[in-house]
């Protein structure tokens, strides 16, 4: 790789520097004198954890935070953004994310919106851009028609055509498939060919090394090391990100999730043991005529974990709360050989089908009680004696479990609402094995959570499987699915399609199912 | 791993003092009201200290004014509760005093077609059937809410309206007692009254009253059903996706809320009047929503700030005899006590941003 090398100091500027980056909210410190530089024709990557600081940085230079201090240069000159048009006049684009569009308006409306459009061939100049970075999209397309992929396209496109130079990308492949992932670096390709930058923000190593020419690792807030592709190993990066934790080894696999997919099929022996889930037929009928969970089967053994992929939409919290006895539903399900189907949610949360809700916030905690109380919640009617549930038991075993489940917080008494994504995530887990699950499904399980907690996660959810759990994995993250599941299936339009076993799973194979391109039968 | 034990709760100096600094807001949210009203009296050409001192120290100055503040409290208690139970899953019971007036139509019922029945058998029928109908009133507006997902904020309302008109009916027309000159009802039967103790005489609904918010405070505590009212208020998704029959709470929820007010009525024909008039329901219903909402909810509170609500508007006719300041001022004051309230959260909210953001400095 001929990494384009814009030594500090060296004759042309950077094209961005940005120098002791400081920001706080309230008291917490989330940028630490940041220094950040980026090169002419560079794809940069802005690596790190969540939580690391990559968004927040970038949102100081897109003029959506202001910095408490520090410097801003582009092209060597230095510039104050204070909004994000500012930051567009100063060049910057920055695709977010959740998008910001219209549902109902065009592509072109879309991109074009909020600048001048008097003698302007719009679709015309759309066409151009679109051809030539290879960004292929309709300009006469409704956007709310349109699937994730094709809409962040238009993102880009807005950002190019407001004459962007440097294009920050926020965790862009989230919710792509891997012919997705492949046509979007090959964009960000010709972008950089064409003389302008991109800032790639992931916390994935392997994106970083396949994409970026040079890369920021960030940590709590703080830069760590800027190094060029060429000079670094995916190993050294995962050191870097992870940083001189106690259990750094075993984070680093996380860090490292997927570096090796692609590279070879493992012949891993099957999970074998006794059936103890088996979903036949499960229908959920919809409001239009169509069905949001459609014919759906599934078969786990005991100790068998089953991942789901998917892009999300497509039906995936319908199926959650379906095989978990929260939605009423047709069909049969059985668990040990109980059929559970027709009967209320709590006579499958005592049978041992437990759920962990993808929206933590909305499904998962009761934000305004005690985490006392959170860990009693669906357990309080077993656990109450003539009708009285005894609170004194209930506070000593939270202090076990916070201990046990390493959740941050002053005292059992505090808000369930009031803590942070990884530590609410661990309440909600101690909460699940608590039940002694014999089936537990999970959704998006360690989206959000910093390196600690997925790792933290992962180990959970293997130990359970150990101990004869059947476990469901529904994630959009495919990297997350491939490395946990024994068995990897695909949810499409509410639909289970596919079915591979560990290491037989072809992540490309994988990306035509979810976008319906039926290859499997 | 770094298996640092935590407490189960903060220590009690800790929690004695979050107490005291939750109580700020309170204090300073009656001071605030009893200076605005004072500002309002002095205007109106009357004595705010002479009009205070009425309204604060006639339920003390003798065990007549202690009576009446107990019999106020009765159904001011009961109203809130009313009010308090189903706001805790998250509904809105506006109903109460239509389900007061049927609680004290079925009393009524009871006590004039039976009411040659001793006290041991009358009595005790006519409690439950006054519970009974406010029960099922309100479960009128709960199964709308269920079945059909009518707002119980409009059904309830509604059948307030509804309620009058039984009232005015039964009253004047039914049973009506052509010798009052308005619309009351006859009397009911001797067996059907609260006993009374003491001198001046206090009924004995107020023990009966008092014995109930101990118990409806320790339930909402200790119970699976004061938990899952809990959870649904405070996640309905969340309580439903952990196996918590959300619909069946909320109903329950509104059916208790009925049964208490309903008792409230029965109580007030069986203690206090002795039948069914028109206007029993006073202004119990809007009192009892301002005491709920002072109370934020809290059935334990409830009692509490229920007694000190009666004290005022014991004191409101005694304010008016001695100082001229008209009794609406008590209503007035009452009102502001609830909106300084309300709006002491936001001055909260903003102090503690200012704290944090020193502390971050």
């Amino acid at each position: 790789m001929s990494a384009p090398d814009a030594a500090p100091g060296g004759a042309a500027p950077p094209l961005l520097r940005m120098r002791g980056i400081r920001k706080t909210f309230g008291p917490v410190v989330a940028l630490k004198d940041v220094d950040f530089t980026v090169g002419p024709r560079e794809v940069h990557g802005l690596l790190g954890g969540n939580g690391a600081g990559k968004t927040t940085l970038m949102n100081v230079l897109y003029g959506l935070y202001a910095p408490d201090a520090g410097t801003i240069e582009i092209d060597g000159a230095p510039v104050v953004i204070a909004s994000p048009k500012d930051a567009i006049a100063a060049g910057v684009g920055m695709v977010h994310q959740t998008f910001l569009q219209v549902d109902v308006f065009t592509v072109a409306e879309n991109v074009v919106l909020g600048t001048d459009t008097s003698g302007v061939d719009v679709n015309g100049r759309i066409r151009e851009l679109s051809e030539r970075f290879g960004l292929a999209v309709d300009p006469a397309a409704r956007i709310g028609d349109l699937p994730v992929g094709v809409r962040q396209r238009v993102e880009i496109l807005k950002a190019l055509y407001r004459g962007a130079k440097i294009l920050v990308l926020d965790e862009p492949t989230t919710n792509l498939t891997p012919q997705e992932v492949d046509a979007l670096f090959g964009s960000m390709r010709a972008i950089v060919d064409e003389g302008m930058s991109v800032v790639l923000i992931t916390h994935k190593i392997r994106e970083t090394m396949a994409a970026c020419d040079r890369m920021t690792i960030m940590r709590d807030g703080a830069w760590i090391a800027t190094v060029d592709a060429a000079d670094t190993s995916p190993e050294d990066l995962a050191a870097r990100m992870v940083g001189a934790a106690p259990a750094s080894d075993e984070t680093a696999d996380v860090a490292l999730g997927g570096t090796e997919i692609g590279d070879a099929t493992l012949d891993v022996p099957e999970v074998t043991g006794p059936v103890r889930v088996v979903g036949s037929r499960l229908t959920v009928p919809g409001t239009g005529g169509k069905a949001v969970v459609e014919d759906v089967s599934i078969e786990l053994c005991e100790g068998e974990i089953l991942g789901i992929a998917g892009v999300a939409g497509n039906g995936q919290v319908e199926l959650a709360e379906t095989l978990t006895g929260c939605r009423p539903a047709h069909g049969s399900l059985t668990l040990d050989g109980t059929e559970l189907v027709g009967r209320p949610t709590e006579a499958w949360l005592r049978a041992g089908v437990v759920y962990v809700p993808e929206d933590r916030q909305r499904d998962g905690i009761l934000p305004g009680a005690d985490i006392t109380e959170n860990l009693v919640l669906g357990a309080h009617r077993t656990r109450a004696k003539a009708g009285l549930i005894d609170w004194g038991r209930a506070r000593r075993e939270a202090v076990e479990a916070i201990s046990e489940f390493a959740v941050k917080t002053p005292s059992a008494a505090t808000a369930c609402g009031q803590l942070s994504g990884g530590n609410i995530q661990r309440v909600i887990l101690a909460r699940a094995f608590a039940h002694n699950p014999k089936m537990l499904l999970l959704h998006n399980p360690t989206r959000g959570l910093d390196i600690a907690s997925t790792q933290f996660v992962y180990d959970r959810i293997r130990a359970a499987a150990a101990g004869g759990c059947s476990v469901i994995v529904i994630s959009e993250d495919l990297d997350e699915v491939i490395a946990l599941a024994d068995r990897i299936r695909v949810a499409y339009s509410g639909r289970l399609v596919g079915d591979f076993a560990r290491g037989h799973a072809d992540p490309y194979e994988l990306g035509r199912l979810m976008t319906g391109v039926s290859g499997a039968a | 791993m770094s298996t640092v034990t935590v407490a189960a709760r903060p220590s009690v100096g800790e929690r004695a003092k979050a107490a005291g600094v939750a109580a700020i807001p309170y204090i300073l949210a009656v001071l605030v009201a009893f200076v605005v009203v004072a500002i309002i009296i002095a205007l109106l050409g009357h004595d705010p200290a002479k009009a205070f001192r009425a309204v604060l120290t006639n339920s003390f100055r003798n065990r007549t004014g202690m009576v009446q503040t107990l019999h106020k409290w009765v159904p001011l208690t009961l109203l809130a509760l009313a009010f308090a139970i189903p706001l805790g899953a998250g509904r809105f019971n506006i109903g109460g005093e239509g389900q007061m007036i049927l609680g004290a139509t079925g009393a009524v019922a009871m006590g004039i077609l039976l009411s040659d029945l001793p006290t041991v058998v009358l009595l005790p029928l006519l409690i439950v059937a006054g519970v009974a109908a406010g029960a099922l009133w309100a479960g009128i507006s709960a199964w709308l809410m269920q079945q059909f997902k009518v707002n119980e904020i409009l059904s309830t309302v509604l059948l307030n309206f509804v309620s009058f008109e039984i009232l005015d009916y039964l009253a004047s027309v039914v049973w009506s007692d052509p010798g009052a000159g308005g619309a009351v009802t006859t009397a009911i039967g001797a067996g059907g009254e609260l006993p009374r103790i003491g001198k001046p005489p206090m009924h004995i609904g107020v023990i009966l009253v008092a014995l109930l918010a101990i118990a409806a405070a320790f339930y909402a505590r200790r119970s699976v059903a004061g938990f899952e009212l809990r959870a649904v208020g405070l996640n309905e998704r969340a309580a439903k996706l952990h196996g918590i029959r959300t619909g069946k709470v909320a109903v329950m929820s509104m059916i208790v809320a009925g049964a208490l007010a309903g008792l409230a009525g029965a109580i007030e024909v069986a203690g206090v009047h002795h039948r069914m008039l028109e206007g029993i329901q006073s202004n119990f219903l809007i009192l009892g929503i301002i005491i709920g909402l002072i109370a934020r909810g809290s059935l334990t509170a409830v009692p509490f700030v229920a007694f000190g609500i009666a004290v005022l508007e014991v004191g409101a006719g005694s304010m008016q005899r001695t100082s001229g300041a008209p009794v609406e001022m008590v209503l007035i004051l009452e009102g502001l006590i609830l909106l300084f309230l309300l709006m002491s959260d936001w001055v909260t909210d903003q102090l503690r941003l200012r704290a944090s953001r020193k502390a971050a400095a």
